[in-house]
């Protein structure tokens, strides 16, 4: 069982771009003015720690990080 | 380990930070701050101990246990830690930490030096707004009493930043004294850890260090004969709007706020509302203001309400909450630093559609998206200054909600013209 | 006296294969910066997710990753230009044309930190990796002038045509990136418009100037190779001997060639239009080092004949199809009945 991660997101550097929404909706949702609405609550899924590790890797601003995070208590 | 004392030399109750000789004699030397409280004593572990035994929480807004901040410093220290006395008092309605570095500076200055020595800091550094600048002089002097061979204390050192509302939070102190602007900066290490220049750092509003001052000389015992057991101690409250004699009173936790509105000789007329905490607290109906308790846990708990750090800005009779709050909503959304997307642009939609709702000129679905864009920017911020707005404004919109239906069907509201509620002052436009 | 660029053989295949990929290199390059100056504009329509865009630009740098390592491959390969490990490495001192050789150095380096840094984007941070990406923007430009100034090509058709697609497709990314944006990114929009508007004007003026003349291959600092054996025809008997040199025309039509003979390298030799009032041949002139031994008129063509003393010579040109039309590098074979001395 691979650690669980969370996906957080910078405010400051996040300029809007939208792309995360895009690559891991099951995360993301963008708000009124095409921002990030993030889920940061632990994730041990691996399909969707994938999806969010693309999404880290594509977003320009560079203001999405995936740390470690407490699993999901059951 | 308590340690007993005799009788306290000044403090009375609810006189006990502003006792001494009157304001009109200017700050209070040295001297005589030293011989009629007695010396210093110095800082250590045991003086961690003391203050979790006293229950003494913050006095800048956030009541969060001091003794827990201070051990979470000290444990990161290392002997490179940094002590910061939190002077800026960025609320516009707020002027206690003004009061008390003007007139008993030392008590301030006692408790940076107990925590310097506490936590194994090497710098003490008071952080100021150029707003205060009358204050510039008294202050200096005071600081300057300290220098000597016969005090070997570190040395205090003055920053000055822009007066902004959020220059006081704490990772945009931090940001400024590491050499950028006042505005928040998101990290995932809290400043205890990494402060300025990455180091240790102990962010303190001066009001708590004042009071660690006082626990210091005279025990966590005698701190708790004033307060609840939840809330022990007194605190610096900023009275202004609708009483007979605004100003900074030293308040016993845990009274009513009607005792303290009598102290204050009263109001002029039957308040409509008061906003409670300043602009990041929540406003409270006037027909629950008498029996509202001051303490900080109860008015969490039982009236979503927050103290903060201690104003009550008071409504007139014919004053309208949603007409005052939205003027602070505007007010916050210019003072946003702007770096983080749902907060600019959540309170400047917020600030505009609130400016018709309070013309009593709404457009359909106005009220509609005030209610969602509420739950929209709340936590999406590098720092808590987007949940402080919308909080106000939430609380304006929950207390005054059958005056709210006026203005939503266009009905005229007096409160536009009503003179006696403090208007927030003009944004700032600098960052250092 | 041109200076003439010679082995023992004719350029091998490596040699046109890296200005081939340099210029593909380029290409691409372009291309992945366009799409980086594009991303956030949705280019691809609103049916599309934005991350595609993003993705693009990332593979295409790739790409370029790629044949920026064949194009260096090639050329320390080749060993026409004795360009070595050391010259790709360091942007000073080589010996083959080395400001502009170095410059190529310095953009290749350049987009190499910038995928380095963007592979390791967690370790690197967002500050880091920002300020080496806005670097990318300086190694473009910079791979442009590279390519003009190394290039054997810069008059070639071909390649003018690649070099102003590239640079309008960055002009025309940068013009509808610099329009919008908001007040804040004024001053910095602002400032990109000048600096681009300055880099079109001076490198237009360079380019002008420079690699667009026909002599910029000397000027360029294109080094003269020592053969690696060199005989002089003195000895009776013919010779037959490749020549390698350039042509030159001039603005109303007049031809020059300038050839030396890789054999025999002190022997070089010249054609030049008939003058038009005066002569109806083109007239050939053979010197050995500085001493000329004959100059004589010769039969018109790709193949001239011409008599020198006793010698009956046959100059073939290669090429010269292509050659007569843009200009530049060509080069050829001498036959002779006897030697020439």
């Amino acid at each position: 069982m691979s650690q669980a991660r969370k996906l957080l997101v910078n405010p400051t550097q996040c300029d809007g771009y939208g792309f995360c929404a895009e690559i891991v909706p099951e995360l993301i949702t963008l708000d009124d003015w095409g921002f990030p609405i993030v889920d940061s609550r632990p994730i041990s899924d691996d399909g969707v720690i994938g999806l969010a590790k693309r999404a880290v890797a594509t977003c320009p601003r560079l203001a999405l990080l995936l740390e470690e995070a407490e699993p999901k208590q059951a | 380990m308590p340690v007993a004392v005799s009788e306290p030399a000044g403090p009375a109750v609810g006189h006990r930070l502003l006792s001494g000789p009157p304001f009109t004699a200017g700050y209070e030397r040295i001297d005589d701050h030293e011989r009629r409280l007695g010396p210093r004593p110095p800082g250590n572990a045991e003086l961690i101990g003391r203050l979790e035994r006293s229950g003494l929480s913050g006095r800048g807004g956030a009541w969060f246990p001091t003794s827990r901040k201070w051990a979470a410093v000290r444990q990161a220290s290392q002997g490179r830690a940094v002590v910061v006395i939190n002077g800026s008092e960025g609320e516009p309605l707020s002027s206690k930490d003004r009061t008390l570095l003007l007139y008993r500076p030392h008590l301030v200055f006692d408790g940076a030096l107990l925590a310097a020595e506490a936590l194994g800091a090497t710098d003490v550094i008071l952080y100021l707004s150029r707003a205060q600048r009358g204050a510039d002089r008294p202050i200096e002097q005071a600081i300057a009493e300290r220098v000597g061979p016969a005090r070997p204390e570190l040395p205090i050192r003055i920053v000055k930043t822009a007066h902004r509302y959020i220059a006081g939070e704490a990772t945009a102190l931090v940001n400024r004294l590491s050499g950028g602007p006042s505005k928040p900066r998101f990290s995932l290490y809290r400043t205890a850890e990494r402060g300025v220049d990455d180091r240790p750092t102990l962010v303190q509003n001066a009001e708590t260090l004042a009071h660690v001052a006082m626990i210091a000389r005279y025990g966590s015992d005698w701190f708790r004969k004033l307060g609840t057991q939840g809330a022990p101690g007194s605190t610096l409250m900023t009275l202004c709007g609708n009483v007979r004699r605004p100003g900074v009173y030293e308040v016993n936790l845990g009274v009513p706020l009607g005792k303290v509105l009598q102290a204050a000789g009263g109001t002029f007329t039957p308040p409509a509302g008061a906003l409670i905490g300043g602009y990041f607290g929540s406003w409270v109906p006037g027909a629950a203001l008498a029996g509202l308790p001051v303490e900080p846990n109860l008015l969490r708990d039982q009236y979503h309400a927050a103290l903060g750090c201690g104003i009550v800005a008071v409504l007139p009779q014919d004053g309208c909450g949603i007409v005052e709050s939205t003027r602070i909503l505007s007010y916050l959304a210019a003072e946003s630093a702007a770096q983080c997307g749902p907060c600019v642009n959540g309170l400047n939609a917020l600030a505009e559609t609130m400016e018709r709702v309070s013309a009593s000129q709404p457009k359909p679905g106005d009220i509609e998206n005030v209610v969602r864009w509420i739950g929209m920017v709340r936590n999406r911020g590098a720092c808590h200054h987007p949940d402080g707005a919308v909080g106000q404004l939430a609380s304006a919109l929950e207390a005054f909600r059958d005056h709210l239906s006026d203005h939503l069907y266009g009905r005229r509201c007096r409160g536009t013209e009503s003179q006696g509620f403090p208007s927030p002052p003009l944004p700032g436009d600098r960052w250092r | 006296m041109f200076l003439v660029v010679a082995s023992s053989t004719e350029p091998s295949w490596l040699w046109y294969a890296t200005r081939g990929l340099g210029a593909a290199t380029l290409i691409v390059l372009t291309c992945t910066v366009v799409l980086g100056i594009v991303t956030a504009t949705r280019w691809m329509g609103r049916a599309t997710p934005g991350f595609v865009a993003a993705d693009l630009h990332r593979n295409l740098s790739l790409l370029a990753l790629l044949l920026l390592t064949a194009h260096i491959a090639t050329t320390v390969l080749d060993p026409f230009a004795h360009i070595s490990v050391r010259d790709v490495l360091i942007p000073v001192g080589a010996s083959y044309r080395p400001i502009w050789l170095g410059l190529g150095v310095v953009a290749s380096e350049i987009m190499v930190a910038v995928i380095v840094t963007s592979l390791l984007r967690d370790r690197v941070g967002p500050r880091l990796w920002r300020i080496v990406h806005w670097a990318a923007y300086g190694s473009w430009p910079i791979a442009v002038v590279h390519g003009l100034g190394t290039g054997s090509d810069a008059r070639a058709p071909w390649l003018i045509g690649v070099v102003t697609a590239c640079v309008s497709a960055v002009i025309l990314a940068l013009l509808s990136r610099i329009g919008e944006g908001q007040r804040s990114t004024l001053p910095i929009r602002a400032g990109a418009a000048v600096v681009a508007t300055l880099f079109v004007v001076i490198g237009g003026q360079w380019a002008i100037n420079g690699p667009f003349q026909a002599n910029w291959s000397a000027r360029a600092g294109t080094p003269v190779l020592k053969t690696v054996k060199s005989v002089a025809h003195v000895g009776p008997g013919g010779f037959s001997d490749p020549l390698v040199g350039v042509m030159v025309r001039d603005a109303s039509g007049n031809v020059a060639i300038s050839m030396r003979d890789t054999i025999d390298t002190a022997l070089t030799i010249t054609v030049r239009s008939p003058n038009p009032n005066i002569e109806t041949l083109p007239v050939v002139s053979i010197a050995r080092g500085t001493k000329v031994l004959c100059t004589v008129p010769a039969t018109a063509g790709t193949t001239l004949y011409a008599v020198c003393g006793k010698t009956r010579l046959t100059i073939t040109l290669y090429g010269t199809a292509t050659a007569v039309k843009s200009g530049g590098n060509i080069t050829g074979r001498l036959d002779t009945t006897g030697p020439l001395a």
